[in-house]
């Protein structure tokens, strides 16, 4: 034990030997320093109360508008272009609810068209079609379209959209062209 | 360079578990502390740089064991002082004021000499300069100083921050167990496995030392 406490005191000799003693000129330098210690402590939060919200508020809307961004971009009510078009299946009956009043852009491109094109009931007046029996088609067009399904009536339902003059003429053409191979 | 060759006796008590009587048994002293720390505390600098005073060879002396450059050594205590004062609201006057400056010199001379050994790796793979030529007893000084921090640097950071305080601020192990956190009997023993390891480190050097 004793040549221990011995070799603790050499070492401890040793640490006083190799010590670094301050200068008169480095302990003013020092005292100096601790003086501006809290003035310098003091600027440094008075600067970091400055900085840190305006950072957290830089980040806080960079989130906000990353969020939004996200949520326009990713938004089930906007329609996505690589999407086709749905086909309409609903059966072709009349619907019972009453109609909406046309809108005023509606109303004015409906007195604004031409009126060289007869109207439905006109037609049907002139070439002697009752639109009761009309009415009775469409019924059975719709009861042929519940029978089917919605997948099978796809193609009927895409046929009921109004053909342009040039589809019909390629329709009509082409129709010709069959009959007069088949005759 | 200012070492202090020659102060053989001054330390030898302190090793021997006696308390190095930092404690500040004079109540118009502790009076006279909490004022100067009240007073730090509202942003005075001269009660600051006074509480300090007292200090400061000791703190200096650790960070110039750790960092071995007199510049360097400065900033050390300076940062030191700086990060002390930051919870200078936690200290509790009529405790040990030297203990509570002492662990942060020693917390910033882990991280001196962690820059030293990366620096020695540097040099060491890298053919160092001639220094030229130097009065005999400082440069052998100037070995002596290398490889105690070199050893210093080899011990595990909890070991060579007790070594600095026992050895370099001359704390009790009541005061060394105060910053480090533990009973009287840990800091002792901890102390004690610290000192054995650097004696060993050292065993060269100190059977040459007079």
């Amino acid at each position: 034990m004793s040549d221990e406490n011995h070799e603790d005191e050499k070492l401890s000799t040793l640490f006083d030997g190799t010590a670094e003693q301050p200068s008169p000129a480095s302990l003013t330098k020092l005292h100096a320093r601790a003086a501006d210690v809290p003035g310098r402590v003091r600027r440094q939060r008075s600067i970091a109360w400055i900085v840190l919200p305006t950072a957290l508020g830089s980040i806080a809307a960079l989130a906000f508008v990353l969020v939004q961004h996200r949520s326009t971009s990713f938004s089930p009510t906007r329609p996505l272009a690589a999407v086709p078009r749905a086909v309409d299946t609903r059966p072709a009956t009349p619907s019972t609810a009453p109609a909406e009043p046309p809108s005023a852009v509606a109303r004015s491109e409906s007195t604004a068209a031409p009126t060289s094109e007869p109207a439905a009931d006109d037609v049907t007046d002139e070439l002697g079609f009752d639109t009761d029996d009309s009415d009775d088609a469409i019924g059975a067009a719709a009861a042929l379209d519940t029978e089917l399904g919605p997948s099978e009536g796809d193609g009927i339902d895409a046929m009921d959209d109004p053909p342009s003059d040039a589809n019909l003429d390629v329709w009509l053409r082409a129709t010709d062209e069959l009959m007069q191979e088949g005759g | 360079m200012n070492i202090a060759l020659g102060t053989m006796d001054r330390r030898t008590a302190p090793l021997h578990g006696v308390s190095s009587g930092n404690a500040l048994a004079d109540p118009a002293s502790v009076s006279v502390e909490e004022e100067l720390v009240r007073r730090a505390l509202a942003g005075d600098g001269h009660a600051f740089a006074e509480l300090v005073r007292p200090h400061l060879p000791v703190l200096y002396r650790i960070a110039a064991r750790a960092c071995g450059d007199v510049v360097l050594a400065e900033d050390a205590v300076q940062e030191a002082l700086t990060l002390a004062y930051g919870r200078l609201g936690r200290y509790r006057p009529g405790t040990s004021l030297k203990a509570f400056l002492a662990a942060f010199a020693a917390r910033q001379a882990h991280t001196l000499l962690r820059g030293e050994r990366r620096r020695r790796s540097r040099e060491e793979t890298s053919a160092s300069p001639d220094r030229g030529p130097e009065p005999l007893e400082v440069l052998a000084a100037s070995r002596t100083m290398a490889r105690v921090r070199a050893a210093l640097a080899k011990l595990p950071r909890k070991r060579r921050q007790v070594v600095l305080l026992r050895l370099d601020a001359d704390l009790s192990y009541a005061e060394i167990a105060q910053v480090v956190g533990s009973t009287e009997g840990s800091a002792r023993v901890l102390v004690h496995l610290a000192l054995k390891e650097l004696r060993d480190a050292l065993e060269d050097v100190l059977e040459t030392a007079p």
